[in-house]
Parts: structure tokens; sequence; C-alpha cells
């Protein structure tokens, strides 16, 4: 039986593989990914330093008595948030000039026009037209949520160039003029500046979002929906596929089953009998999906990383893994998505879907049988996955097991999936 | 085990003592923040928050407590704060144990008008507020601003006010000139400007009562009537209620707004609490006095 799925298993791995590396497409955004992997690695243990250390309500600040002390010195984490916002903030722009450059140099065609043109192109269609002609941006289109559109702009871009742009001519430096070259491009860039332009003002006049955010955050909303299980696992597997298709990105989901009227009549609940047992609605967002559904963040990082550790043979997971591991801890994982990469590589869609469905599982089996109660109380921001249900059921063990045990069972989840990766890499290195 | 994994797996049981670490305190942390917004929930306190207007101390509303007491049977304990220019904040009176619905008044040493003063005194209560919800764990007030305090409410409520385990359930402001001396809608001051572009950050729940005063068909004296009814276009739409009220006849002169008999019906039925024991009130007496009054 073993033998069979592990056959079956590799079957699959190697049919990815030959898809995979047969499309340019998707070497191209493989490339691009890898590229912004040091700044998504910046940006997040930056971002770990402001949200669970230096910021008012975080972590560390509520459970070692801080937030007063940190009040009066606020500045503290001004650095941090704008080397975020500077670094894990702009992913999208970013990965548009990566995709353009790797788009154009695929096609044989200027790489470096191309991947400005791409950034750009980018910025102008987040461009946000205030009426006192500042320059502002929005700022949900640049950041890990919108990867997607990045992506998509570049390689879009990058194309352009593939039709309206001349063939460089490397092996002739004598005879190439900079401004040569420039005026090669000047067509493609012209229309696409152009194109970005009229969206961008398209977009700002019809004030919509085209980020699947807001659709989701309607979602919760639907009062009649927000308290079944199955709601809440559909979500639960909804976002997951989001976030492999970079179309969303955690700091939304953290929001998720916070607010909501079910939260509230748990919170109520559990103050006005002073127990969180016994909720009148213990299978919502806030109960599976923050605690339970995504320890280490979307798709159950943490497991992932500690897959890795256990079973991989490769230096670069290995390292990727370390790097990422302090953020992963605290739930922000975009430097394991992208670095690895797990974001649209279909190797690991699988267990990606599949373990936040079967914690969320766990979790809610848990509750029904009356082990754990329901994870009801606020935690503070940057609360580490692991420990998010221990403290917002007011310091229950069995909350805790149920925790451990939900990586556990990831990690068996990633395993197969790490082996398979190992094994397609090494027939890589032997065909080498 | 290869020297790689090894690596890595040390790195990873250095991060799980870490969390182990981390564990004692969140339990301490939890176990303490849920029993305070336990407490917070279970408080059945609902205090009036009084702020007088400029030139007027913590003692403004002595009478009009007195008026309210005579009436209601001695119920409402007082207890007035003074807040000085440097924050400090000292304090009179009492809350009596078991008074579920005290008067608090809350004064400044600096108490001048116009509106720099304004700015600074609404700083100056969201202090004394923030001090009055630690030590009473009251999850719900209602709020009276005579004068310029209605002005201070309405800038605490924009700019300092953004708590969500305590709501303001209503607000009565008494001759508070939203545009200053301003006789006419059409010249709006600096100050209902800045108010009517924050508007969005008052609670959309609450229920608010503006009262003016008129001698004549003008003002009370000293507010502009039209000072008073550019209020709307700050609370209108954006509370649940906004409702007027124009109080008229003996004592509805500005400074006398207070002790007005009218007005202190108006805050019984619309500020305080109906559930109140009724046993120590005279039948009907009281009522009837103040329709001699008014006649």
């Amino acid at each position: 039986m073993k033998v069979i799925v592990q056959s079956k298993l590799l079957l699959f791995g190697q049919w990815i593989t030959r898809v995979q590396t047969n499309h340019p497409l998707y070497q191209i955004i493989q490339r691009s990914l890898t590229l912004l992997f040091p700044f998504v690695l910046i940006g997040s243990l930056s971002q770990l330093i402001q949200l669970t250390l230096f910021n008012r309500h975080s972590f560390i600040a509520s459970i070692f008595h801080f937030s007063t002390w940190l009040t009066k010195h606020n500045y503290m984490q001004v650095p941090f948030n704008s080397l975020t916002s500077l670094t894990l903030g702009i992913v999208a722009a970013i990965a548009a000039f990566a995709t353009a450059r790797y788009t154009a140099k695929y096609y044989g065609r200027d790489e470096q026009l191309a991947s400005i043109t791409g950034l750009v192109a980018y910025l102008l269609l987040a461009l946000r037209y205030t009426p006192n002609g500042e320059l502002t941006f929005n700022a949900n289109l640049l950041g890990m949520g919108a990867l997607f559109f990045g992506l998509l702009v570049g390689y879009l871009v990058g194309l352009v160039f593939r039709w309206l742009g001349k063939a460089q001519q490397v092996a002739n430096p004598n005879n190439g003029s900079i401004v040569g070259r420039s005026l090669d491009s000047l067509v493609p860039i012209s229309l696409v500046v152009v194109t970005a332009i009229l969206v961008g003002l398209l977009l700002n006049w019809l004030e919509i979002s085209i980020l699947p955010d807001q659709v989701i955050l309607k979602l919760q909303n639907l009062k009649a929906n927000q308290t079944s299980l199955i709601f809440s696992l559909g979500i639960g597997v909804l976002v997951t596929i989001l976030t492999f298709f970079g179309l969303t990105s955690m700091p939304t989901l953290e929001q998720f089953g916070r607010d909501g009227f079910a939260a509230t009549a748990n919170l109520n609940y559990a103050f006005l009998h002073h127990t969180p047992w016994h909720v009148p609605y213990p299978f919502t967002l806030g109960t599976l999906y923050g605690p339970f559904g995504a320890i280490g963040g979307t798709g159950g990082t943490l497991a992932l990383v500690i897959a890795i550790f256990l079973f991989s043979r490769q230096r670069d997971q290995h390292l990727i893994g370390r790097w990422s591991l302090m953020p992963v801890l605290f739930n922000f994982n975009s430097a394991v998505l992208t670095g690895l990469p797990v974001l649209g590589n279909g190797l690991y869609i699988i267990p990606f879907l599949l373990v936040p469905l079967v914690n969320m599982g766990i979790a809610a089996l848990a509750i029904a049988l009356n082990l754990m109660p329901a994870v009801v109380y606020n935690v503070p921001l940057g609360t580490p996955g692991l420990l998010q249900a221990f403290i917002g059921t007011n310091g229950n063990w069995m909350a805790l097991v149920i925790s451990l045990l939900n990586v556990f069972v990831g990690v068996l989840i990633y395993k197969p999936f790490i082996q398979l990766a190992n094994r397609l890499q090494e027939g890589v290195d032997q065909d080498v | 085990m290869s020297k790689l994994q090894r690596k890595s797996l040390i790195l990873l049981g250095l991060s799980f003592l870490f969390l182990g670490v981390m564990m004692w305190p969140s339990a301490q942390w939890t176990r303490q923040n849920v029993a305070t917004l336990t407490k917070r929930h279970d408080s059945k306190m609902s205090p009036v928050i009084f702020i007088p207007g400029s030139s007027a101390t913590q003692n403004r509303f002595d009478e009009l407590v007195t008026k309210l007491n005579k009436k209601r049977g001695n119920k409402h304990s007082l207890l007035k704060l003074t807040v000085d220019t440097n924050n400090h904040i000292s304090y009179s009176g009492e809350i009596k144990p078991r008074d579920n619905e005290p008067f608090i008044v809350v004064g400044f040493e600096n108490n001048k008008d116009g509106y720099s003063n304004i700015k600074k005194q609404a700083k100056w209560f969201s202090i004394a507020f923030t001090a009055l919800a630690k030590k009473y764990q009251f999850n719900n007030f209602k709020a009276v601003g005579h004068s310029n305090g209605g002005l201070i409410y309405t800038a605490f409520l924009e700019n300092y006010f953004n708590r969500d385990d305590i709501t303001v359930k209503k607000l009565m402001t008494i001759g508070s000139p939203y545009n200053f001396e301003e006789t006419s809608l059409a010249h709006k001051s600096q100050m209902l400007t800045d108010f009517i572009a924050n508007r969005k950050k008052i609670p959309s729940n609450l229920s608010m009562y503006s009262i003016a005063g008129t001698e004549n068909f003008e003002n009370d004296g000293i507010v502009p009537a039209r000072s008073v009814e550019a209020g709307k276009y700050i609370y209108q739409g954006q509370v649940k209620h906004y409702t007027e009220i124009t109080v008229t006849g003996d004592q509805a002169q500005h400074s006398d707004l207070p002790q007005n008999q009218q007005i202190i019906n108006l805050l019984e039925q619309y500020i305080l609490s109906k559930t109140t024991n009724r046993m120590n009130q005279p039948p009907k007496a009281g009522a009837n006095s103040d329709d001699e009054q008014e006649h």
C-alpha cells in the first residue's frame, strides 16, 4: 500500500515538474519569487520586531508589562514600521520589476528597460488620485496581498517588449549606443505607461478594489453562515487558496473572525458566565481558523518548516527554513512562502490546503467532544501561533496540547511532499 | 543525521525552549486580562459625567444635583474632579458603595473660553476619564455638558475616545455654542469646521440631545440659538438619535440653565436610568409644583 502511494506521488511529482519546467511563465515566476526573498525576509523580521516587541498592544510588551512605557516611547517602532513598508510593503511592485525583467530576458529583449518599465507601470496602477494632488499609493496594491497582480503586470510588460521591442544585439558592443537602446524601446515603454495610466484612472474613477480581500470580508458579514462549521472550513480553504496564488495575505486574515457578531456573542457569553466553555457559537472562523488552521501562518507553515528540518536533504531549503523560523513562530510566513517557493508551486498545493482543513477539523472535533473550550478571548498582537489557543482559552492546557497535535499532524502531511522534492531534486542533479 | 539537519534541529529546539519560557508569563497575562475584562463586563455602574462651561468650577452642578436628589431620594452620590494644568487630578466627594448611577463632575484649573483652551480641556478630560475608567471599571456612561462643556465633550469624542470596552450611551449638551457667538449658520468658525471634519469618529450608537435656552427669539442672553443649532452639522446623521429641544420661560438665561426645572426634568427623562426606586419620591407633588412654576 505504502509503496503504491509513494509511486503515485512520484508520478505526480514528475508530472508537475515536467509541466512546470516546460512552461516559460512558471520559470519566470519562480525566479521572480526567489529575487523577492531577501526583501521579504528583511521586511518580515522588521515586522516581527515591530509587532511583537515595540507595539503597545504587542505580545512581548503585554506579557512583560511594558505597554505603558511604550506609549511614551512610541517613536521606537517608527524605523521598523518604515523598513517594513519599504520592503514587505512594496513586494508587489518589486515583483512587477522582476517578472518584467525575466520575461524580457527569456525572449531576448532589453531586460533593464523592461524591468524599470514594469516597476513604473505597476506604481502608476497603484496610484491613488487625491483632490489635493499629493503622490499617494494604494498600500494594499503594493503589498504581499497583491503579489499576483505584480507578477501579472510584470509579465504583460515583458510580453509588450517581446512583441514591440527589438532583439538585443549583445554581440556587437561597438554598434549599440546607449541612446540607440533607449530609442529601440521607446514604443513599448510609451504604450505600457499610457495603458497603465488609463487603467489606473479607471480604477480610481470606479473606486473599485481589484483585490478579493473585500469580498472575503463581506462574506463574513453574512450572519446566517458565520456560525456553521461548513462555512468556517470553506472560508478557511478559500483564503488558503487565495494566499497560494498571491491574492491575499495574512494581515487581512488576522481581522478574520475577530469582529463579527458571533465573536461578540461568544465573548459576552464567556464574560457573563465566567467561562469559555459551551459558548453559543463554537465553530466560527475566530475559534477555528486563527488559532488552529494557521499555526505559523496560512497553510500551517510551522509544520512545513519543521518537516523541512526533519526530512529535507536540500541545503537551500534548510537555510531558508532557518532564516524564516523566527517570523514563522509568530505567524509571519511571507519569507518561507516566497523563498522555497510555496506560492504557485504545484508540488506543495495539496499539503498547503490539506493541513489547515485537517487542523481545523481536529480542533472542531476536540471542541465537540468537550475536550477543550472554544477560543474566545482576545490575544495580543503578534502572539506565536502555538500559544494562541492557550492564551485565547484563558490558559487551557488541553488547547495547547491540541495545538501541538495539530503541528505534529501537519508535519506528517508535509513529510511525503518534502521527500518527493528531495527525490526530484536528486533526479535533476543526476541528469546534470 | 547529517550536519545540516543537526544544526536546523538545534535551532528548532531552541525556539521551542523560547516558546516554553513565554508560556508562564502568557498564562499570567491572560488570566489577569480576562479577570479585568470580566469585572468590567459585570459592572453595573453607569455614571453620569458632567463637564461645566468656561469660567465655571467643579461645583457648577451642585444645585442641579441637590434638586435631582431631592426628587429621587438622595440616590446619586457626587464625585468632583479638578484637572490641573500639569495633568494632576484632585478629587473631592465620593462614590457611595452600591451607587450604580453616580454623578461625576470634571472641572479644570484652566477653565477659560476659546478654541485653543477647549482643545486643552478635552485632553485634560481624557486624562480624568482614563483614570475614572480604571478606578471604577464601568462599561458605559452618560455625558452631560453645559455651555463649553458640550464643546469639550465633542472634542473628546472625536479625538480621544476610541475605546471598544466602554460605550457612551447618551450625550446631553445644554446651551452649547457649536458655532461660538456667530448668529448665522453661513459663517462657520474654525472649531465647527474641525468638528464637522472629524464627525465620523463620534460613536454611531449614541443618543444625543442638544438643549437651547432662549430669553427672546434670538438667544439665551449669551449664546445665540443659531449657534446651538449648528450642532446638527456635527451630530445629525452620525449618531443614532439627534434631538433638539428649545427651553423658554423662567430661568432660561444661559447661566441659569443647569438649574432650570424643565431641564432637570429632561435630564431625568432622557439621561438617567428609569429603573430607579421611585418609592422615595413624593407622589406627583414635584410634578405639580413644576407646572405651577412654568405658568
